[in-house]
């Protein structure tokens, strides 16, 4: 009698032992995976091709000159190639003297067939071409002298790919 | 147990989704301003215009020459850079250059002589850069007006060019008249490098 209570120990112990086998993990334990990604793009920067444009020197007179020895500034806008971007222009028409020694005109111009807003004015979206580049260009169409001295005139352009 | 490690894995994908959803829908350039600037300045000079004052307007006008029945007669008048004459006074902005060209007419309507109706005017010139000292001047080349004149610190300086006429000749045919020879200086400016 207790070598049949043996042999049905036994039996159920393998039973036992198979039916945990079947619950036993794979070798390789499931697993999920999770990614974050990104995407990264050339900083936009403003590169003026002359810092410093040298209009010449005027005499002092009622009529505007509309001839300089040069009268323009290439601004390139560079960053990711086919994104878009926003930009404001700060045109200073007064110079520093707060147009007590001359005035300028500045004409802004781009890809885009239509004279530029100017001032302060947000504007855009523009696209960066294939290159990574967008020029706007800042171009003194008269200057009237009204007293002696040497005067400059400050112009910027602010970007940003988003609205700003 | 499955289920709990399926409902984890569903989420983690859930939250890449949601990750990744929102790091496309923003553009972060690592600066607290979303945006950056570029700057160039236009520059100029300006400067005082030229001006000429003539003092006095009308020298001598009041010479009296008696015309010689037998021939021409020259009246030499006093020499020298002192002897009578009138003064241009150019002035304008210190340091600069300017040019000049002498030109005299007659008739009152601009033609180009020294000679009227048998009478004969010569000038002699002489320009003077500082004031007091004065030297043969002819319209060539570039003066430097480096005179702060009368009126110091203004930055407008002046220069001096000065007409004296040396000689008259009046010929037998000449008649009885007065006789105007309006002379002219023009200025400009340069780059000094005439």
């Amino acid at each position: 009698m207790k070598k049949f209570a043996v042999i049905f120990a036994v039996i159920f112990l393998a039973f036992a032992i198979n039916a945990n086998a079947d619950i036993y993990e794979p070798a390789d334990p499931p697993s999920g995976t999770g990614s974050f990604s990104c995407t990264v793009w050339t900083a936009l920067t403003v590169t003026p091709d002359d810092a410093d444009v040298g209009l010449g020197t005027f005499v002092i007179d009622a009529t505007p000159y509309t001839t300089f020895d040069d009268d323009d500034i290439a601004f390139t806008i560079a960053g990711e190639a086919g994104e878009n971007f926003y930009f404001r222009i700060y045109e200073d028409e007064d110079g520093a003297g707060d147009g007590t020694i001359a005035t300028i005109v500045v004409d802004w111009t781009d890809a885009v067939p239509s004279a530029l807003l100017g001032d302060g004015t947000q504007e855009g979206p523009r696209t960066l071409d294939s290159g990574g580049d967008y020029v706007i260009t800042a171009t003194v169409s008269s200057l009237t002298a009204i007293d002696s001295g040497p005067e400059t005139f400050d112009q910027e352009i602010e970007v940003g790919y988003t609205s700003f | 147990m499955k289920k709990a490690k399926l409902l984890i894995t569903i989420c983690i994908v859930l939250l890449t989704f949601c990750v990744s959803a929102f790091a496309t829908g923003d553009v972060h350039d690592g600066t607290t301003v979303p945006s950056r600037t570029g700057n160039g300045t236009f520059s100029c000079r300006t400067i005082a215009p030229l001006t000429i004052e003539v003092i006095p307007e009308n020298v001598n006008s009041g010479l009296i020459f008696v015309i010689n029945a037998s021939g021409d007669v020259t009246y030499n008048l006093p020499g020298g850079y002192n002897a009578p004459h009138a003064n241009f006074k150019v002035e304008g902005e210190l340091g600069e250059y300017f040019a000049t060209s002498l030109n005299m007419t007659v008739n009152g309507d601009g033609t180009a002589s020294n000679e009227l109706d048998h009478v004969k005017l010569n000038i002699h010139w002489y320009y003077s850069a500082d004031g007091m000292n004065y030297f043969d001047f002819t319209a060539t080349g570039s003066r430097k007006i480096i005179n702060e004149g009368d009126t110091e610190g203004d930055n407008i300086g002046e220069y001096t060019i000065r007409a004296i006429y040396t000689s008259v000749t009046v010929e037998p045919d000449a008649t009885p008249g007065s006789r105007n020879f309006q002379q002219t200086l023009t200025v400009w400016y340069t780059d000094g490098s005439m």
